[in-house]
């Protein structure tokens, strides 16, 4: 078996410096390795599989076969078999897999049916095709490997290390990819917020500003996974700006302006819901009170009753948090009452819910079950994905009273 | 191996002296029988003993789950189960996983798979040949393997062969057959409505290799909690009886996380269960569990010796390591972080690194409501909830029993994240 008399190899060109060393584990694994070894590469470009491959091959001495998997050949075996003699690997045989470009995007409708088919007939076939001693490589974006983690936990955890490389030259890091990109039009009719009038103050502008980072923050949360750190660094450090444009909207209330008034009672509104899961973390539960509160004054102001609705369901929750159950029950009647009103069907249920918890807490359970059950019913009108939540806290309610 | 010019072959390796052999010897598939000498540790909360003990007294084929979570070392107590039994059973293997290639399994795929082991087994190891009228039974054998060829693949589909001997007849036939299933679905989808025919074949075939070697057959069913966890509780809650039926002794493997159904109390009431207990560290209250500890560090200074690590990096290990595979793969990580580094020892800092990765990992597992669940279920009794049981699935929480009532735990790894000041908030409801 070759090897190296030093055992830090240099750094490839096409690599940036600070992969040095996870360079270095990758090669020691391939020199080293007499086992069977499964290894994950996570990587930025496209050019790392195709480069890193032979100088592996060549310094290793071990016989290379290349594989591209796509949505027509999910089957990285099918695949890496056409390309050896007598559909045998040679013996230790690096096995190298990489997606095809149409691999790494998942569909609008979330399926990532391809991706999902290609980790599990990857992790099915090695044992039985690759010779014992044999190496495979698996190179994936940030972005499949989040899709094969999520999906695929039989191959995750059987990797015997998941390593990162990063490319020489690319704009993108490895940070997760996807970020949300929310135009302004968009995310102002996702929250009601009416257009910057021509003679609104810096400090409006600002204001929006602060809260489209907000809005962004807390859907790149929602995507979860890797994002979540992203996010929340997202926020951090954005986190003076935020606080200073929801302090800017506050001052803006008393405009003389009707248009920015309204602007800003709009915003007021919508700010700590367009960041509501961030905002629940980062937040001390004080503060967090103190913003729905002004939310909720807003949205009256401004007559929405949605809005009113939604900031009162989320005050009950903050109350909760606090152990303070009949403020949140009362809460969540007031929430009741305007969903009823206004048709809000979803809004309904999560009322029902929500005070259902707090009921059960003081002890209340034919009042919870009631509600519970109710809500179940509701959530499973609109098929909602609480339902099953709702039909256990009433199996519950039912089982103990 | 070092300097073995054809590693392909598998040798029993003894403890590694130097890290180059450490990162092979640390290997995280399970045990096959000439490693079992040399690194199996015997867990003292197993109760493996019993099951060969009520395998070998029993006089009728009993049904066995033997449950535990992925990557706990359920393969190798299987394998070291069947070393124990070799001498009075005919054991067959069934890594059920490797026969198909989709994540769902129907019962009449995984009676197909039992049937298509059996058979492949059986004429592997000649048990058919043996025992009085071999004929006879070597002509059931090919009528046999040949109506299956006919409804799978048609008339057309059996291959003629001049040689007269059955394991030259029939060699690698099993394996043949899967590859073919394997890559054809609709050959799979003519595998429905046939489950009766192959539990009747599999019963013949016990028959007969008991009437040829005078040993019974133990069917050791793997990798049933490799599956999608709803085709795996189909197999159990929709289709226990057809799991019951054949005429022989079967281990099936069972997940962890269906343990906490509703329908458990059902499947036990047909199947005896054994279970796998995590290795750990602590106890409930939070005190160390001496024991536990003193068993993870066996498992990995079996495989490579201490001396190979800094002062506390064992510790390190035994207390960030999780079920048996994580453990295991922590150590190989930080052991090849040290080789190539070109260090002769691994430090903390590469244990920690290590560590840092199997982190990163678990977090693009968790989605942000998981991590008040662990949190609200840390030391607490496992609760029957559908979030409780993927995360069970997922190894994000891990079941002990080592105190009086189960309890569970965030894997050391979902644990750290917890601590982490990045950990997210629950969304509301």
């Amino acid at each position: 078996m070759p090897k190296l008399s030093s055992p830090a190899p240099s750094v490839p060109p096409c690599l940036r410096p600070e992969s040095a060393a996870v360079w270095a584990r990758l090669g020691n694994y391939v020199r080293r390795a007499e086992r069977r070894t499964l290894l994950v590469i996570r990587h930025n470009s496209p050019r790392l599989p195709r480069e890193l491959p032979p100088l592996l091959a060549a310094e290793s001495g071990r016989p290379l076969v290349n594989a591209t998997v796509s949505d027509a050949e999910p089957d990285p075996m099918a695949a890496a078999l056409r390309a050896v003699p007598d559909g045998r690997f040679p013996a230790r045989a690096i096995l190298s897999i990489t997606g095809a470009e149409d691999l790494a995007i998942t569909a609008p409708d979330g399926s990532r049916a391809a991706l999902f088919e290609f980790a599990r007939r990857l992790d099915l076939r090695s044992d039985q095709f690759l010779p014992d001693g044999g190496l495979v490589l698996v190179w994936a974006t940030a972005r499949v490997f989040d899709a094969l983690a999520e999906h695929s936990l039989n191959f995750i955890s059987r990797a015997a290390a998941v390593l990162t490389l990063a490319a020489a030259g690319e704009k993108t890091g490895l940070a997760p990819s996807g970020a949300p990109s929310i135009s302004r039009e968009s995310m102002q009719r996702r929250y009601a917020i009416p257009p910057l009038p021509p003679d609104a103050p810096a400090e409006m502008r600002a204001a929006l500003g602060a809260f489209e980072e907000l809005a962004v923050a807390d859907e790149l949360y929602l995507q979860g996974g890797p994002r979540i750190t992203h996010a929340l660094a997202a926020y951090d450090a954005a986190r003076d700006r935020i606080e200073a444009g929801w302090e800017a909207a506050r001052q803006c209330r008393t405009s003389e302006s009707k248009a920015v008034k309204r602007l800003a009672d709009a915003l007021l509104a919508a700010f700590p819901i367009a960041g509501i899961h961030i905002l629940s973390l980062r937040q001390g539960p004080r503060e967090h009170i103190a913003w729905l509160e002004v939310a909720l004054d807003a949205a009256r102001e401004i007559g929405d009753r949605r809005w009113e609705g939604v900031a009162l369901g989320n005050l009950a929750l903050a109350h909760a948090d606090l152990g303070d159950a009949r403020k949140a029950i009362a809460l969540c009647e007031q929430a009741l009452v305007i969903a009823r009103d206004i048709g809000d069907r979803r809004g309904e249920a999560n009322a029902l819910f929500n005070s259902a918890l707090q009921l059960e807490k003081l002890d209340q359970r034919a009042d919870a079950l009631a509600r519970a059950e109710q809500a179940a019913e509701i959530y499973a009108a609109i098929e909602s994905p609480h339902t099953e939540q709702a039909r256990q806290l009433a199996a519950r309610l039912r089982g103990g009273a | 191996m070092r300097g073995c010019a054809h590693p392909s072959i598998h040798h029993a390796t003894p403890t590694a002296q130097t890290l180059e052999k450490a990162l092979n010897t640390l290997d995280t598939d399970a045990l096959d029988a000439a490693e079992l000498q040399d690194f199996y540790v015997r867990r003292p909360r197993l109760k493996t003993a019993q099951l060969v003990n009520e395998l070998r007294l029993s006089d009728s084929p009993r049904k066995f789950l033997f449950i535990g979570h992925r990557g706990g070392g359920k393969s190798t107590e299987l394998i070291h189960v069947a070393g124990e039994l070799a001498g009075q059973f005919n054991v067959v293997t069934v890594p059920v996983y490797s026969v198909f290639q989709r994540g769902e399994l129907t019962h009449e795929e995984l009676i197909f798979a039992i049937y298509s082991r059996l058979a492949s087994v059986a004429v592997e190891r000649k048990w058919m040949e043996g025992g009085v009228l071999p004929k006879v039974r070597a002509a059931f054998l090919e009528g046999a393997i040949d109506s299956v060829q006919r409804w799978l693949f048609g008339p057309a589909g059996s291959s003629a062969t001049t040689d007269t001997t059955l394991t030259a007849k029939l060699g690698g036939w099993g394996v043949q057959l899967e590859q073919k299933i394997a890559f054809d679905s609709d050959v799979r989808d003519r595998l429905k409505g046939k489950a009766g025919e192959f539990l009747d074949l599999i019963d013949r075939f016990v028959n007969e290799i008991y009437a040829a070697t005078a040993r019974p057959v133990l069917l050791i069913v793997e990798d049933l909690d490799k599956f999608d966890i709803l085709s795996t509780e189909s197999l159990f809650f929709d289709h226990a009886q057809t799991l019951l039926r054949p005429k022989a002794h079967v281990i099936y493997t069972f997940p962890v996380s269906m343990r906490f159904s509703d329908r458990f109390p059902i499947v036990e009431q047909s199947f005896k269960a054994y279970y796998l207990p995590n290795i750990a560290t602590r106890h409930r209250d939070g005190t160390a569990d001496a024991a536990g500890r003193k068993l993870l560090r066996e498992i990995l200074t079996r495989r490579a010796q201490p001396s190979l690590f800094a002062p506390k990096v064992l510790d390190y290990f035994v207390t960030h390591g999780g079920v048996v595979r994580d453990l295991i793969k922590l150590a190989q990580n930080a052991v090849n972080t040290a080789d190539s580094e070109g260090r002769k020892r691994v430090t903390l800092r590469d244990a920690e690194e290590a560590f840092s990765d199997a982190m990163r990992t678990r977090q693009s597992i968790l989605r942000p409501g998981d991590y008040p669940l662990l949190e609200q279920h840390d030391g607490k009794p496992v609760a029957n909830t559908p979030d409780i049981q993927r995360l069970l699935f997922n190894g994000s929480l891990l079941e002990y029993q080592n105190t009086t009532g189960d309890w569970c735990a965030p894997s050391p790894d979902a644990q750290a994240l917890l601590a982490s000041p990045e950990r997210p908030a629950l969304p509301p409801a």
